[in-house]
């Protein structure tokens, strides 16, 4: 019995909050031996309700230990386990052919076979125990202990971490999980009490998880996690870690591992206020490297985050980590970057500060309508109220294949979004596109881009020819007031106006739907006043007429940037001092636009051809486009037809169309043909 | 005729004139109902053409459909408020009621036609984000991932049926392809200048989505449960 007394004041030094019973009886020739403990705890641990009986016999000592409810923390690990054995008194205690029984465990029950064995050698005490069940895997450790308390513990093992997940409740408790673990723990202390070293080693496979939605999953996962700890004060120490394989996914996100292997590496602290990871490190090949630290409170709190001088490539940042933010069909989803970018980000309950240096990056879409070359950016945002500023440069540019010059553009960001520090000018088609005011806000109901500024000088025969719309000569000069850009849309709050061909052209109410996206939908309604038709009939080959025009086109569709609908009237307007006439050229043009085949008597058309031109006294024509059919009117009608040229004097040209409907692709061939074969004539104005 | 006889036959008269007038009256209100017969050949045809661009992977520019069937309306309705014929006792309110009622049985065989036009360019453009979509769509209605519910929207059945990678953008993808329904069955209902269908159009499409959907597509009954073509 001095072996076994010899054992109880270790206990006893365990305890912390201790209530022993203990009882010694004979029955029937044996003798029984029991030690009761309401609680015994050491640090991060607690056992409760321990009973651990003894009997002697003829037949052999018998031991029993059955603990309440054994927890970690303030998890609990096991309820109601039970070992029981045969006990070897001989050489120390020895517990072979041990039975042991969990009737909760986060593997669910257990039953296990194992050995415990306690002995004496020397000065020091020596403990055993491996254990091996089919829910738990196997676990063998030693613990080794000198006379004073000093103790060195060795275990390893292997289990299923579906039990390890939940025992420290690394997932919400409904999500699956499985995969095999090995594990590896040493640790050393001054006493039974504290634990002063730790190292351990973790080698995950096969690790799977998946919540009930099975929006977050991880697949076929290995990693590799090894660290070290040592208790002066507070608990510090190193971990690394090595994803080799498999893939996770964490809607909207899904990475694999690279194929060499993803680094991480940091060192730890625990506080009686927090979790602290710092100095920490990622190596992800492919992608970059960078440091990073995280301050978790143990007692509720918001998560902070760091991520330090991340030195990453643009593709695969963009591809895997900003492109699945895109709303799918959007322009954004459309993108690839390319470059590099060097960034630290911090985040406390969502982003709180972003500092970037993006270097030598482009960007294009799949289907071309976009393409930026050359892009540098630096800059700093703080969700704290704090502005901050930014510079963004680009070689060059093109949106829907219009070119745009080099750009330098100072900013201004606030907690909301940007705006500019000074108006700047881009270079667009021979002309500039000058920026009053460019604003973004990043959230609330007025998210979006907004814009107001003039086009100066831009060249319409350029813009035609990339839009493939008639050929148009001469520039263009315009106002923008206001163009607003939320998601996928633009719209105006005031109207475009246009200074073309001596007149003015103001495109108000405008709207486009899915701008850059799948078949963009514009809508407007655009006015035309004091028009010189001299210079516009130049520009479309149309043959010569002069005089002022002006009109509307309300209600104006383009789908695909095609007109699907509208109710368009021009007419001339008497200007003093312009006259209003007419060459024969643009009679014949005319009269193919109105349904005709130009003028073909043999007599009529040699008799015109003898004047250069005709005086009239009205012009115009109206176009009423829906569901592919174009119905025709004119500034008249004379008996069933409808009057586009009225003349005046003599020799007097009218042009009067009788085929009021007409499909509008026919209308746009007619179009075409009158501003191909409208000779130019010289007029001597 | 005694003074006595040419008053009832001055009232009778007068009753005539009065049920003749609210008749008339009730002739003017003509209410047009959802054309629910138009709208559901254009759903088929609308809905066909959606699966079919979705199967083949192609984009392409939808070609306006031309759905002009007659729809069937109300029967003109009398403004007269409905009374209970037994309470009328007066020879006023029975020429009235039977003025009504015969001019009732005579405009309830007219119909006021109405066509769905699914041909304006908002119509389109929501339809070629709903095919572009749908491409997208369409592997995951395949695998079971996605399935239609019962309203003409679509949502998550079961994701584990596809790949982690396919996964990922799954959750975002029902999310843009249900604002594209909506958009589609709004465009529709505001090309036809009653925006108040939207929400009878969506219904009837919800029918075309399920009846004309491939074999192996998953969608929800009204009641909520998972079924499978």
């Amino acid at each position: 019995m001095h072996g076994r007394s010899r054992i109880l004041p270790i206990a006893v030094r365990w305890s912390m909050t201790l209530c022993l019973g203990l009882a010694i009886s004979g029955v029937a020739g044996a003798q029984i031996l029991e030690i009761s403990a309401a609680r015994i705890s050491g640090t991060g641990w607690t056992a409760q309700r321990l009973h651990a009986t003894l009997t002697t016999s003829t037949q052999g000592d018998q031991f029993s230990l059955a603990a309440g409810v054994a927890q970690a923390g303030k998890r609990k690990l096991w309820r109601h386990a039970r070992l029981q054995c045969g006990l070897q008194t001989a050489r120390g205690w020895a517990c072979r052919q041990a039975h042991l029984a969990v009737e909760d465990s986060p593997w669910g029950a257990l039953h296990g076979d194992g050995q415990v064995q306690l002995r004496r050698v020397g000065g020091s005490g020596q403990a055993m125990l491996a254990l091996r069940a089919a829910q738990f895997g196997s676990a063998r450790l030693q613990v080794q202990s000198t006379a004073a308390g000093q103790w060195h513990l060795t275990a390893a093992g292997s289990l299923p971490v579906a039990g390890l997940v939940r025992a420290l409740t690394l997932l919400p408790a409904t999500w699956q999980t499985s995969g095999q673990a090995r594990w590896q723990v040493q640790a050393r202390g001054a006493n039974w009490a504290k634990a002063r070293q730790i190292a351990f080693e973790l080698q995950g496979s096969q690790l799977q998880f998946s919540s009930p939605d099975g929006l977050q999953a991880a697949q076929g996962v290995a990693l590799q996690l090894q660290g070290d700890g040592a208790y002066t004060g507070q608990w510090h120490g190193t971990a690394r870690m090595r994803w080799t394989q498999g893939g996770v996914l964490w809607s909207p996100w899904y990475w694999t591992a690279p194929a060499a292997a993803l680094r991480i590496q940091t060192r730890w602290r625990q506080t009686a206020k927090a979790w602290q990871l710092d100095q920490g490190s990622i190596r992800w090949p492919g992608l970059g490297r960078g440091g990073f630290a995280l301050y978790r409170p143990t007692r509720g709190g918001v998560l902070r985050w760091q991520i330090r001088n991340m030195d990453v490539a643009m593709a695969p940042l963009y591809a895997n980590w900003i492109k699945p933010l895109a709303p799918p069909g959007g322009l954004a989803a459309q993108l690839q970057a390319s470059g590099h970018v060097r960034f630290s980000v911090a985040g406390e309950g969502g982003l709180s500060a972003l500092k970037w240096d993006l270097r030598n990056a482009a960007l294009s879409s799949s289907r071309g309508h976009l393409a930026v070359t050359g892009v540098n950016s630096r800059g700093a945002w703080s969700r704290t109220g704090k502005t901050s500023d930014a510079v963004l440069r680009w070689q060059s540019a093109e949106l829907y294949h219009i070119p745009a010059g080099p750009l330098h553009v100072e900013l201004v960001l606030n907690p909301q979004g940007f705006q500019l520090q000074q108006p700047f000018t881009l270079a667009l088609l021979g002309g500039d596109l000058h920026f009053r005011h460019l604003a973004a806000r990043w959230a609330g109901p007025r998210s979006g881009f907004s814009m107001s500024g003039d086009l100066r000088g831009v060249s319409m025969a350029q813009l035609t020819k990339i839009m493939h719309w008639p050929p148009f000569t001469g520039t263009v000069s315009a106002t923008i007031p206001e163009l607003r850009y939320h998601a996928g849309d633009i719209t105006t709050s005031g109207a475009l106006s246009a200074q073309v061909f001596g007149g003015e052209v103001r495109v108000g109410d405008l709207r486009i739907e899915n701008f850059l996206g799948v078949l963009p939908l514009l809508r407007t309604n655009v006015g035309i006043s004091g028009l010189r038709l001299k210079p516009l009939t130049d520009a479309f080959h149309f043959g010569y007429i002069s005089g002022v025009l002006s009109g509307d086109v309300k209600n104006l569709t383009l789908l695909d940037w095609s007109p699907k609908a509208f109710q368009a009237q021009f007419h001339t307007v008497p200007v003093h001092g312009v006259s209003q006439k007419i060459s024969y050229a643009a009679v014949q043009s005319l009269t193919r636009l109105g349904g005709g085949n130009g003028i073909s008597g043999f007599f009529q058309g040699m008799f015109l051809r003898m004047f250069k031109t005709f005086a009239y006294a009205h012009l115009g024509m109206g176009v009423h486009l829906k569901d592919g059919v174009a119905e025709l009117s004119g500034v008249g009608t004379e008996d069933s037809g409808f009057v586009i040229l009225q003349g005046q004097g003599l020799p007097r040209v009218d042009i009067v169309g009788y085929n009021r409907r007409v499909d509008w692709d026919e209308l746009l061939a007619r179009l075409k043909t009158a501003m191909h074969s409208g000779a130019q004539v010289g007029t001597g104005e | 005729m005694t003074k006595q006889g040419w008053l009832k036959t001055q009232g009778w008269r007068s009753v005539l004139a009065l049920g003749l007038l609210m008749a008339l009256s009730a002739c003017v209100t003509v209410n047009i109902y959802f054309p629910a017969a138009a709208a559901q050949k254009l759903a088929d045809q609308v809905v066909g053409e959606v699966y079919k661009a979705a199967a083949k992977g192609a984009l392409q520019a939808p070609v306006a459909p031309a759905v002009s069937a007659p729809a069937p309306t109300a029967p003109a309705r009398s403004a007269a408020p409905a009374t209970n014929s037994l309470s009328m006792a007066s020879p006023y309110h029975a020429a009235s009621y039977l003025l009504a009622m015969g001019f009732s049985a005579i405009s309830g065989t007219a119909e006021a036609a109405a066509n769905l036009n699914a041909s304006s360019p908002g119509v389109q453009s929501a339809r070629a984000q709903v095919e572009a979509l749908a491409t997208q769509m369409h592997p995951y209605f395949v695998s079971g991932a996605v399935g239609y519910t019962a309203n003409g929207q679509v949502t998550i059945h079961d994701a584990a049926a596809v790949s982690l990678p396919q996964r990922a953008p799954l959750n975002g993808l029902v999310s843009s392809y249900n604002q594209a329904l909506s958009n589609l069955y709004q465009q529709i209902a505001d090309a036809n200048g009653h925006p108040e269908w939207a929400g009878q159009i969506q219904q009837t499409f919800a029918q075309a989505w399920i009846s004309k959907a491939p074999a192996g597509y998953w969608y929800q009954s009204p009641s909520g449960q998972w079924q499978k073509k």
